[in-house]
């Protein structure tokens, strides 16, 4: 038979192959390790992709598993950053913690997907406040719901994969995000380079460390969150106290119970905020709205406001922990648990 | 398994360094053939059965076609293999899709009819290997072949990883006779296997997926009304992401193939350059045009029967081109698009004008490479859309000059604009002043300092790519 692609010598460029890759391997591994070396004195850990995959495999832990009931993190950036699931982890030693909040997106489609998820019976901490109920927003995190349900069957291959490239990531920074051409070329262009003050681990928390920043840096970023909340507080409609009664019976009540019902319990969580940021959160929604939900709802609810050992802390931004704070408020937070959720203080609000 | 994974790495770094211990050439063909099977399990080891049937059957009935003295029984064994791949193609395929088409029509009719839904998962690679294993049985058939004497080369031939699940569509003709005599990949075959790989893998996660397949994304899975430029930028950005994706897992495999001393057919031949649309369908995805022509268009008489039956043999055989990429009416209208224009350029050819000097000069090659380049894009709009409605919505806006620019800011992710312009100017520029040469020849002339720079900068990118989300080679889902 007639070979007719041609034969292998005819494709082959007659070149010193020995000498090239030599050189290229060289060249490579000079520029990686300088790269690593530049993230790594500009203050950088390595830090993890945060995608829908990583999302959905943790989504598929929030399952009892040899007797070990899991505490599941629901919310935005505020939680993702602010509670420690290793600190968590330690403080209530029967439970493991696995973390669904996403950065920027409210988390009340994952709240909802995991009160209707009929295997599920751990324990919820889902940060939320009156302003996420006021407005709409509920479908935030639906992506990642509908991805979970829809698209995430990994065979073993797809998991070793992921597992494998969680473990480069987590190692070196040249294998995260920050790294990757697209990203350094977008920076390029717009001139504006990455802050080192926030990672991200493999269990999907988020240490802060605002300390890493130049102060007039993170006034610039605090002026601008202001400015963000103003504009939007005032583009906002205010809702009223029985209106939002009503919002809050038809989409948390029964959610909570459902969960309350398979032996599993909800923690509503007011992460704490400081200074103008708060203020102005406040002014818009004042303490009652909060104690509606509270009463409308079979749940422990923890207003940083409301409990003195969680009133003082100074988020740098305005809205978020940094990771020394993160580590008080997790420990802080999880002796309230304990007396107040495990040692039965709450009881079913009628 | 995917090229541009962690895992792939591994395995492959496994299949070179064990396949080099194995003295025996054959035994060597076994351990290919067993790790060829394990890189099918990757995805869903049931289907491993469906390579199996296809590979066995067509085995017996070729060697059946050429112990037949009839030709009725030539035909029968033929027909069987037909059934028996189109068969196992078109349930897997075209089940879903066939049903839902029922349904509508039912319903359209007035009856009212909701049958339970079939969930077929589509095994990966179907298309590609049962017209692999179909040419082997039509060659039989056709004389131009021999049933192969070796069931080991025949099944390594069916199964090769760096082709099983995305081509190139290698003929027996081909590929066996590479399997009769020893072989390990000589040094500069490994050297330039691994250069290939390398290229590939840049098209594919740097360029593809990093930088074009965002703005693809959000021109084409929004709802929001584009304007002029958005319409353009984004059927840009799908035309280099589609010849990106396709021709760098193309080349991959090529490379891989070859470090493990196989060659394997170009797929690809800077077909941006193309000059007309039958000069296209020479360039772009060689291995199946060059299917459908000689199995499926010349089978149907090919342009020996008359002018209009040659119009229909070609409408046919882009229509069923078109099927053949998916279980959507969106890819029939592509292959139909595509029919027509070769159907008019085959009737512009015939007028007296063709003879004409001014179409051998170099600008008007040019002009006539310029609009072929314009009309392709065009067309592609209709293979990416989600939707007829989105599709027709995305040309309209591509000729409409009263909404130069209409969208909300935000649409075109940031930079996308000069992204796409780049890159897309780059390739043309590729594909038109050197893609007269072959990438061998290009890659010999360059020098050396030159040549090593963009092996490390590409191997840097893809290094650096890994942490993006995982995207699955376009051709992959046909």
């Amino acid at each position: 038979m007639p070979l007719s692609t041609s034969s292998s010598d005819c494709r082959v460029p007659d070149l010193n192959y020995r000498r090239q890759w030599v050189i290229v391997l060289t060249l490579v591994f000079v520029i990686l390790g300088s790269m690593e070396l530049f993230w790594h004195m500009n203050g950088f850990v390595p830090s993890v992709n945060d995608t829908k995959d990583l999302w959905s495999y943790w989504r598929d832990r929030i399952y009892t598993e040899n007797g070990r009931k899991k505490i599941v993190l629901i919310g935005a950036s505020r939680l993702q950053l602010g509670i420690v699931p290793d600190v968590l982890e330690a403080e209530l030693v029967d439970y493991d913690v696995v973390n669904l909040a996403v950065d920027g997106h409210a988390g009340y489609a994952t709240f909802e997907d995991v009160a209707n998820d009929p295997k599920f019976n751990g324990i919820v901490i889902y940060s939320t406040n009156v302003e996420r109920f006021a407005r709409s927003g509920f479908k935030a995190q639906k992506q990642w719901c509908e991805y979970y349900s829809h698209n995430y069957d990994p065979t073993l291959n797809d998991r070793m994969n992921f597992l494998f490239g969680l473990k480069l990531q987590g190692a070196a920074n040249i294998f995260g995000a920050n790294s990757s051409p697209k990203f350094v070329a977008d920076r390029i262009i717009s001139y504006d380079w990455p802050d080192p003050c926030i990672s991200m681990r493999s269990d999907r928390y988020r240490p802060a460390f605002y300390s890493k920043l130049p102060v007039d840096k993170l006034e610039a970023i605090l002026k601008s969150r202001i400015k963000f909340r103003k504009d939007s507080v005032s583009s906002n409609s205010v809702i009223l106290l029985t209106e939002f009664e009503d919002v809050i019976q038809t989409r948390l009540t029964p959610f909570v119970d459902r969960i309350n019902e398979r032996g599993g319990k909800v923690v509503l969580l007011n992460m704490p905020q400081s200074g103008e940021y708060w203020k102005m959160a406040e002014d818009k929604y004042p303490i009652d709205f909060w104690n509606t939900m509270e009463r409308n709802s079979d749940a422990l609810a923890v207003h940083f406001q409301k409990y003195p050992s969680l009133s003082s802390f100074n988020c740098p931004d305005g809205s978020h922990l940094e990771y020394s704070d993160a580590v008080v408020f997790t420990k802080e937070l999880a002796r309230i648990m304990k007396e107040e959720l495990f040692e039965s203080k709450i009881v079913g609000k009628q | 398994m995917l090229f541009n994974s962690y895992t792939f790495i591994i395995f492959l770094a496994f299949v070179l360094v064990v396949s080099r211990l194995i003295r025996s050439w054959t035994w060597r063909k076994v351990f290919l053939l067993g790790v060829s099977y394990l890189f099918y399990a990757a995805w869903n080891p049931p289907f491993v059965a469906l390579l199996w049937i296809s590979t066995v059957a067509d085995w017996y009935l070729a060697k059946g076609i050429s112990m037949s003295d009839t030709k009725l029984r030539k035909r029968l064994f033929l027909g069987l293999s037909l059934v028996l791949n189109l068969g196992m193609l078109i349930f897997f395929k075209y089940g879903n899709f066939a049903l839902d088409n029922f349904t509508y029509l039912v319903n359209s009719l007035g009856f009212e009819y909701q049958p339970a839904a079939m969930n077929i998962i589509l095994p990966v690679g179907i298309s590609f290997y049962t017209f692999q294993t179909l040419s082997y049985t039509f060659d039989v058939y056709k004389g131009i072949a021999k049933p192969w004497h070796s069931f080991i080369d025949y099944a390594l031939y069916v199964t090769f990883f760096p082709q099983l699940v995305a081509g190139p569509i290698v003929r027996a003709v081909d590929f066996l006779p590479q399997c009769e005599e020893s072989k390990l990949a000589t040094g500069k075959q490994m050297g330039w296997g691994m250069t290939l790989l390398v290229v590939g893998l840049f098209n594919k996660m740097v360029i593809a997926d990093s930088f074009l397949s965002p703005v693809t994304e959000a021109v084409f899975d929004s709802d929001l009304q584009c304007g002029m430029i958005q319409s353009w930028t984004g059927a840009l950005a799908f035309t280099g992401q589609i010849f990106c994706d396709f021709a760098g897992y193309s080349t991959c495999a090529i490379g891989i193939a070859m470090c493990l001393g196989f060659v394997l057919p170009r797929n690809f031949r800077f077909p941006y350059a193309a000059v007309g649309f039958s000069d296209f369908w020479s360039r772009w995805h060689i291995s199946l045009s060059t299917w459908l022509k000689d199995y499926l268009y010349i089978s149907m008489g090919g342009n020996r029967k008359g002018k209009h039956r040659t119009y229909i043999n070609i409408m046919m055989t882009m229509l069923i081109g078109g099927l053949w990429h998916g279980a959507s009416w969106l890819f029939v209208i592509w292959g139909g698009l595509h029919g027509l224009l070769l159907v008019s350029e085959r009737l512009l050819c015939k007028g007296p004008w063709a003879k004409w000097s001014i179409w051998k000069n170099a600008f008007t090659k040019f002009a006539l490479g310029i609009l072929t380049f314009v009309c392709v894009c065009f067309v592609w709009v209709f293979f990416r859309a989600r939707t007829l409605d989105r599709a027709v919505s995305i040309v309209r806006s591509m000729v409409d000059f009263s909404h130069i620019s209409n969208h909300p800011d935000g649409f075109i992710l940031k930079h996308g604009y000069f992204y796409v312009l780049l890159i897309m100017m780059s390739m043309l520029f590729v594909h038109w002043f050197i893609g007269k040469e072959s990438l061998e020849v290009v890659a010999s002339r360059l020098p050396g300092w030159l040549r090593i720079s963009m092996v490390t900068v590409m191997i840097v990118c893809v290094v650096t790519s890994f942490a993006g989300e995982d995207r699955a080679f376009i051709y992959f889902q046909f």
